[in-house]
């Protein structure tokens, strides 16, 4: 086997992850031989189970070794290393969706360089960048400095992937902190799940790349760093991926993989009428989708316009990120609380359930923010469950890279270890009182009859309290 | 399996160096004789699992400087500062408690990583590889250390 492409565990969550499948296709239209293995979920699989979950995963994001994890540890990476040099590949070609996945991909390539210094390593995707534990850090540079990997690929990996399997170095990303984004989206060809045993997920779906970057620049936000222009494909060219995996894995559940799905709403409005037409013509086999959404106005998203994203089964990820409009505004969401209310109405209306993202804490906030808050929920109490499925808090972070990190000063912000330990002179708003909040807020949801989930990527709870 | 051993020396002459053998169980993988004053590298490549014998020489008595005041000013002695696996830098705090030490002529156990002495030290590699040695130790990959060198 040329390359076996492989996602790097640490991304817990029960669905599939879709860079090996992208990458997969490329290496093989190029006409290489390669393999895509699902490896976060069989580790996610192996520690959602675990009697110390708590401890496995708090070495995941912060590399704590706990005396009681030891052997727990050295089987997973054991677990890892066999998976991989049972496939016997040429090349590992290891993909990280998050910062989370850094500490454990260490171990693993350092424990395959030493099981096999032939095997060749080569490492991508958004959570290379900088070190989780050092943002000043290059990820890659540190791994490929001390031999733990070979190479490294910034950026859009389905070129640069194939020219690296032609030994073209040169190309740019390869090795580079400079990369050239893929032009056209539309042009790449579909994911290949075929290598991916779909009973291991428990959500079941099929990943969906429909777009690269957004068309907001809110500030706190790292994906607009990353792809700086907004990037989508045509609705022709995601439907017809959606029918060729249909027939491919008899699925007709979609995870769009995106920063938001109705930024061209040219294009969005077309899709949702694919959508609808398939259902209707397949009523026991119908699609149904998720993905991030963006907040409108009501003349942007018309009540016709919910009957199609039920009618398509869709199910809404809006990042509101604080109630506080005029903190929300500033942080670069451009609706208002009028807006989002309308949009809870008409979720309501149509049965069509939506996940909050929000973030607590935000710098900008006051104490009398967070009441707001608080009061902002119990007044929307009647519509827990229905839409509100989930309502996802991620503390407040300071990520490398971001406007809000390069804005430092101006909110007077002092950081700590980790993205979520900061400090303010503004609002003298510690640590400790976001983490209060937070778990104030987590109560108060629940005694409202709202499910609340704790936000990944270093920005939940227990790493900040395990920081502290 | 193999695995390369890398220690990070703080070399001390006085009348010439501290002599360095080291053993890959019985196996020569190294010998330093005459060392310079400061920081020395030594990088070997072992078998693993393995017990690594060292054994140092060439001390006397009389290397060692003191001043007026009976204060030891210079020592002959290696010290060492930094252990590494395959570049996995092992934390500093546990470096002394990983050598086993015994003086000439002494039957006492010492964990020390300054040696200023003629005698025998060991270090027991003793889990199945690398990585289950690390975590064995809870060594973290450390931040502190990713930048070592020798001037450190």
């Amino acid at each position: 086997m040329d390359i076996l492409f492989c996602s790097a565990p640490g991304t817990f969550s029960s669905r599939p992850t879709l860079a090996p499948a992208i990458l997969k296709a490329c290496a093989t239209n190029a006409g290489f031989n390669s393999m895509a293995l699902d490896l976060n979920i069989e580790i996610y699989n192996q520690i959602r189970r675990h009697p110390r979950q708590k401890l496995l995963k708090e070495f995941f994001e912060q590399q704590k070794i706990h005396k009681d994890i030891v052997e727990d540890l050295g089987n997973l990476l054991d677990y890892c290393a066999d998976r991989i040099t049972s496939l016997n590949p040429r090349t590992l070609g290891l993909s990280l969706l998050t910062q989370d996945s850094q500490f454990f991909t260490v171990w693993l390539c350092y424990h395959l360089k030493i099981l096999n210094p032939a095997l060749k390593i080569i490492i991508g995707g958004s959570g290379i960048k900088n070190f989780i534990a050092e943002s000043k850090i290059n990820f890659a540079e540190l791994l490929k400095s001390k031999g733990y990997i070979d190479d490294y690929i910034n950026g859009d990996g389905e070129y640069s992937i194939v020219e690296y399997l032609k030994d073209n170095l040169n190309y740019p990303g390869i090795n580079s902190g400079t990369w050239e984004p893929v032009k056209d989206l539309n042009v790449l060809p579909y994911p290949d799940f075929t290598d991916y045993d779909f009973s291991q997920y428990q959500e079941k779906g099929i990943p969906i790349c429909d777009s690269r970057g957004c068309v907001r620049t809110c500030e706190f936000c790292d994906i607009i760093e990353h792809w700086k222009k907004y990037q989508y494909r045509t609705a022709d060219n995601i439907f017809e991926e959606m029918q060729h995996q249909i027939k491919q894995h008899n699925i007709t559940r979609f995870f769009f993989y995106n920063s938001l799905t109705n930024g061209n709403m040219k294009e969005f409005q077309k899709l949702l009428d694919l959508m609808c037409g398939y259902n209707d013509k397949n009523p026991t086999a119908q699609i149904s989708w998720d993905g991030y959404f963006i907040v409108r106005n009501k003349k942007q998203h018309p009540e016709e316009f919910w009957q199609k994203i039920k009618k398509s089964n869709g199910y809404l990820q809006l990042g509101i990120e604080s109630v506080v409009e005029r903190v929300r505004i500033a942080l670069g969401k451009n609706f208002t609380n009028d807006d989002i209310d309308y949009h809870l109405a008409m979720a309501k209306k149509y049965s069509v359930p939506l996940l909050l993202l929000l973030i607590v804490g935000y710098p900008t906030e006051s104490q009398q923010d967070f009441e707001f808050t608080k009061q902002w929920f119990q007044d929307r109490q009647h519509y827990a469950r229905n839409p509100i499925d989930q309502v996802v808090f991620s503390l407040s972070a300071i990520l490398p890279n971001t406007k809000l990190e390069r804005k430092q000063e101006e909110y007077g912000i002092v950081r700590g270890e980790i993205p979520t330990i900061w400090m303010t002179q503004a609002t003298d708003i510690s640590t400790q009182d976001r983490i209060n909040y937070f778990n104030e807020l987590n109560d108060l949801l629940t005694t409202l009859n709202m499910a609340i989930t704790n936000g990944g990527s270093g920005m939940d709870i227990a790493s900040a309290e395990l920081a502290l | 399996m193999k695995a390369n051993l890398t220690l990070l020396c703080s070399v001390t002459r006085c009348n010439g160096s501290i002599k360095l053998e080291m053993f890959d169980q019985t196996t020569p993988i190294y010998t330093g004789e005459n060392l310079p004053d400061g920081p020395v590298r030594i990088d070997c490549e072992i078998n693993w699992p393995t017990i690594i014998n060292i054994i140092t020489s060439n001390k006397h008595p009389t290397d060692m400087e003191v001043d007026v005041n009976g204060n030891i000013v210079k020592d002959k002695s290696i010290e060492v500062t930094g252990i590494l696996i395959n570049n996995f830098p092992i934390h500093q705090d546990l470096i002394d408690k990983l050598f086993i030490c015994q003086r000439e002529g002494s039957s006492t156990i010492t964990n020390e990583n300054w040696w200023g002495f003629n005698g025998k030290i060991k270090i027991i590699f003793d889990q199945p590889n690398p990585m289950r040695y690390m975590l064995s130790l809870k060594n973290e990959f450390n931040m502190n250390r990713l930048h070592w060198d020798l001037n450190e």
